[in-house]
């Protein structure tokens, strides 16, 4: 009835954001709609349409950092209640709750910071080390950093060995060999399962899915390492890109100060200038799209081994131009600019642009 | 140089700084714990070797700058004439005022004279 009410009053442009935002046509309107609810004082509620952007367009890099923002704000209000329940009775059924809530709102850091502390103090504790393997195996899916994968995988073991007549470890370990294309592993895993819960539908799903793959060569540190260096291209051809993104690609093109605009999403490359999209320059494809995916994998295996996570765009400037480098899930966005007072709207208009392109790419593994 | 270093790592939210040739040979360094001075280099010259191929692509003009923002922190890398500042931030930086400290930094190492290992 309050909710109803609010509703009512609200004003038009907060009522305006809001309908378009459900109708999900720009991950733009998400970040207006939590600007016009900040401008209003209503932090928790500008929190919670952040955090469901980010479900739909979880690249959306502006929408990342206003959540992270927020969160520094008003975060303590949300998990107040929990961390009361966890003071009360420390443990990982009553500070899981804590983990699950700075997940969900994009909190990895401190996420990793409270599962490896309840690891640290409940060592026996199997559900511990399973939300420690969530909250690593996340972080992987998310930045591709080899250590973060292998930390996963480690915990889901540890709490297999705690709990061996238990489901869940199996079948997160059967999911996550799965995920880096450890095939032999994964179905070993879900053998285990099977024997658990036989009539189990998801751990059946799973193992149709792995029947059709080819067995794994290498072990899982070596595939870790690739999804690593590949930024998770294992499987990186897809459809070529729809209409909607030639069209939007070809839109940025257009936009004053842009030169050129390439675009390496799904196994494909697209260029596009004044305009209009360029065709390919016979077998040799697109060079500069080319040299965008090549820059992408340096700039990316740098970020990670430096240890400062995932690569997600640069600048480099020089007397008279720049060059504007996106990189989302597994496409690369590369823009050439003239010096120009509109760089910093251009790269607004293109970080919305790749989180359109990438909102589909969504692993479902924890 | 070391001066200069000590100064910019001193600024919050900076995390380490170090000065290295084009091909990778630190000159000199103020990297924070868990960063390896070497690696560091080695990645930024294999990098920079990546956007040469990239800007000779646009015409061969030389990067004054270059901003890559990761995850959990940001790299700045400078041109010093034939050699580069590297200055590795977390990533909560306001990175206005950061690179004016890291600019004023650069322009100092540039005015030292030409760097030789």
């Amino acid at each position: 009835m309050v909710g109803l009410l609010k509703r009512i009053m609200e004003s038009p442009d907060v009522s305006r954001l809001r309908r378009r935002v459900d109708a999900e046509l720009s991950p733009r309107h998400s970040l207006d709609l939590c600007r016009a609810l900040l401008r209003r004082g209503r932090g928790p509620e500008a929190m919670e349409v952040a955090r469901q952007g980010l479900q739909r367009f979880p690249h959306f890099a502006e929408l990342e950092d206003l959540l992270r923002t927020i969160w520094k704000r008003y975060g303590r209000v949300v998990l107040q209640e929990h961390l009361e329940a966890c003071r009360e009775e420390p443990g990982a059924q009553h500070c899981g709750p804590v983990v699950e809530t700075l997940l969900s709102y994009n909190e990895t850091g401190d996420a990793a910071q409270w599962a490896d502390r309840l690891v640290s103090e409940f060592a026996t504790d199997p559900q511990a080390s399973i939300l420690q393997g969530r909250v690593y195996m996340r972080r992987f899916l998310r930045e591709h950093v080899a250590r973060d994968g292998a930390q996963a995988l480690r915990a889901f073991h540890r709490a297999a060995d705690l709990s061996p007549g238990a489901y869940g470890p199996q079948l997160l370990l059967a999911r996550a060999y799965a995920y880096i294309g450890a095939v032999k592993k994964a179905l070993a895993h879900v053998y285990k399962a099977l024997d658990i819960d036989p009539d189990s539908e998801e751990v059946q799903g799973l193992y149709e899915k792995l029947l059709n793959r080819p067995m794994e060569e290498v072990d899982a540190k070596e595939l870790l390492r690739r999804i690593e260096e590949e930024e998770g291209t294992v499987s990186a051809s897809g459809p070529e890109p729809d209409q909607a993104v030639t069209s939007g690609l070809e839109d940025l093109s257009a936009m004053a100060g842009v030169r050129r605009v390439a675009l390496c999403h799904a196994g494909h490359e697209v260029v596009a200038q004044e305009g209009f999209r360029r065709p390919s320059e016979g077998e040799e494809g697109h060079p500069f799209a080319a040299l965008a995916a090549g820059f992408r994998r340096t700039a990316s295996l740098s970020s990670k081994r430096m240890g400062i996570g995932a690569f997600r765009e640069a600048r480099l400037s020089w007397r008279g131009g720049s060059l504007l480098v996106f990189a989302a899930g597994r496409s690369v966005l590369l823009l050439e600019m003239r010096r120009s007072t509109r760089e910093e709207t251009v790269a607004q208009e293109a970080r919305c642009f790749l989180a359109l392109c990438t909102a589909s790419e969504v692993e479902a593994v924890t | 140089m070391n001066e200069v270093l000590d100064g910019l790592c001193e600024r919050p939210g900076i995390l380490g700084a170090l000065v290295a040739t084009t091909d990778g040979m630190v000159v000199t360094s103020r990297m924070g714990d868990g960063l390896d001075e070497d690696a560091a280099a080695a990645l930024v010259s294999s990098l920079l070797q990546g956007t040469g191929r990239l800007l000779r692509d646009c015409g061969g003009p030389r990067m004054e700058r270059m901003v890559l923002r990761a995850s959990r922190g940001k790299i700045v890398i400078s041109d010093l004439q034939n050699a580069y500042l590297v200055v590795v931030t977390d990533g909560h930086i306001d990175l206005d005022q950061g690179l004016l400290d890291i600019e004023s930094a650069a322009r100092q190492l540039r005015r030292l004279g030409r760097i030789e290992v």
